[in-house]
């Protein structure tokens, strides 16, 4: 014999049921209470490709820099075989990327190491304030004198280099060095790699590399 | 006697509780707007500028389009500031379209190193309306902070703030982007595109037009445009 539930019992499980799934899907997607939360699809910026840069060789970007009376620093020392691959640059506002591969990689998207640099607008005024803008950094210290932060588990935005390394999680470092400002990522390197790396860094004309 | 039908009976409520909790827990999952392609087109303008700084703010005026957005898909209209082109972080505001929505809505995004992709959407435009979207450097001791404003008029509809690190801008984007050429943008319209010196708001004086196969943009000047194509 089948036993089966009053209807009226039925609709009420019914209810609470649907009520315990409301309130899961309003925890997950309403976390800020009156903001929709729609993280699950991306919208992109766009890439650094279609803003204008265009492939400069070294000594072009020397002369681009010395004419405007600066100096760029650039490691002296690379670890795991990497060699400076391309730069891209853009001019106004200034953006340059150097890109690094071990095996002649020249897209930044997918590169093993780039720096990208651009002229500071508002870098921190001590290192005292730079930690406290600083609290999930694992290093936040100076090296030659420049402020620099390096976090660990840096969230990698790019799908490009997710798709490629497999990660969405690697080190980026910012140091600021007379002036610019330089962002650091590796997804293959560690943070202290990135640390030494900063460490060899030399103006441009007097580096190797 | 009574006790055990009780009992058969609890464990049957139970039962009949967690097959429902399981059916209906599929829902929202289906209902969560996802993109089916991650392709994106664009159509719009890269900031170009003779300074050697980043501007520290960006603002544009954008005609809410209202248009048709197939399965899957979408379309936004929006202003960037963008913080890392190697491992993409940004600030974004402006508004979206999903297939499931009837209308646009105001939204604004970050990606940063802490790994907070947000997405929130925080109301519905009035299609047909202008609205101007302001995103610029808050200033203050904490450099992470930035602010965002969408207005329409003298009407400040929201504001907030967002923290962001690394908080350095590097370029300046104002675009109408869409997840699938199927969607016709035409008549999107950007105005008033302008950047902060610092002390005011000066128009953008060059820039770089960016425009995806069948998607064109028919330029006015520096600082206006109308996006139009697909579908």
């Amino acid at each position: 014999m089948v036993r089966v539930l009053p209807l009226i019992v039925r609709i009420l499980i019914f209810a609470s049921a649907f009520s315990t799934t409301v309130i899961f899907a309003m925890l997950v997607f309403w976390p800020c209470g009156l903001e929709y939360y729609v993280a699950p699809f991306s919208i992109n910026p766009g890439d650094f490709y279609g803003a204008g840069c265009r492939e400069v060789s070294l000594d072009e970007f020397v002369k681009v820099v010395s004419e405007a009376g600066r100096t760029i620093y650039l490691p002296s020392k690379l670890p795991r075989g990497l060699k400076l691959t391309t730069i891209y640059f853009k001019d106004g506002p200034f953006i340059a990327i150097f890109v690094y591969g071990a095996e002649g990689n020249k897209d930044y998207k997918t590169a093993e190491l780039c720096i990208e640099i651009s002229p500071s607008g508002l870098p921190p005024s001590s290192l005292a304030q730079l930690k406290s803008i600083s609290p999930d950094y694992d290093y936040v210290l100076e090296i030659n004198k420049w402020l620099v932060r390096v976090k660990k588990d840096a969230y990698i935005g790019s799908e490009e280099l997710r798709r490629k390394y497999g990660r969405d999680r690697a080190p980026l470092a910012e140091a600021w060095i007379e002036g610019f400002n330089y962002l650091i990522g590796s997804p293959i390197l560690t943070a202290e790699e990135l640390l030494q790396l900063i460490q060899s860094m030399k103006p441009i004309a007097q580096s190797p590399l | 006697m009574a006790k055990a039908k009780l009992k058969r009976e609890v464990i049957l409520a139970l039962r009949e509780y967690f097959l429902w909790l399981s059916i209906l827990s599929i829902l929202p999952s289906m209902m969560s707007p996802t993109t089916a392609d991650p392709s994106y087109y664009y159509a719009g303008y890269a900031f170009k500028n003779k300074e050697w700084l980043a501007p520290w703010g960006t603002t544009a005026e954008i005609y809410a389009v209202n248009t048709n957005v197939p399965a899957g898909h979408l379309y936004a209209e929006w202003i960037t500031i963008i913080l890392s082109y190697y491992y993409k972080y940004w600030i974004q505001l402006g508004y979206l379209k999903t297939y499931t929505y009837t209308e646009p809505w105001f939204y604004w995004e970050t990606y940063d190193s802490s790994g907070q992709h947000r997405t929130y959407v925080i109301g519905s435009t009035i299609p047909g309306h202008t609205y101007t979207f302001i995103i610029v450097h808050a200033t203050k001791t904490d450099l992470r902070l930035w602010d965002l404003v969408i207005r329409e008029g003298a009407n400040t509809i929201w504001s907030g703030e967002v923290s962001v690190n690394p908080y350095e801008p590097k370029d300046h984007r104002a675009f109408v982007e869409t997840t699938t050429t199927a969607i016709c943008i035409t008549g999107s319209h950007f105005s008033e595109l302008r950047y902060f010196d610092g002390r005011s708001w000066p128009y953008w004086y060059t820039h770089v037009k960016i425009a995806d196969l069948p998607y064109y943009v028919v330029e006015v000047s520096h600082h206006e445009f109308y996006a139009n194509g697909g579908g």
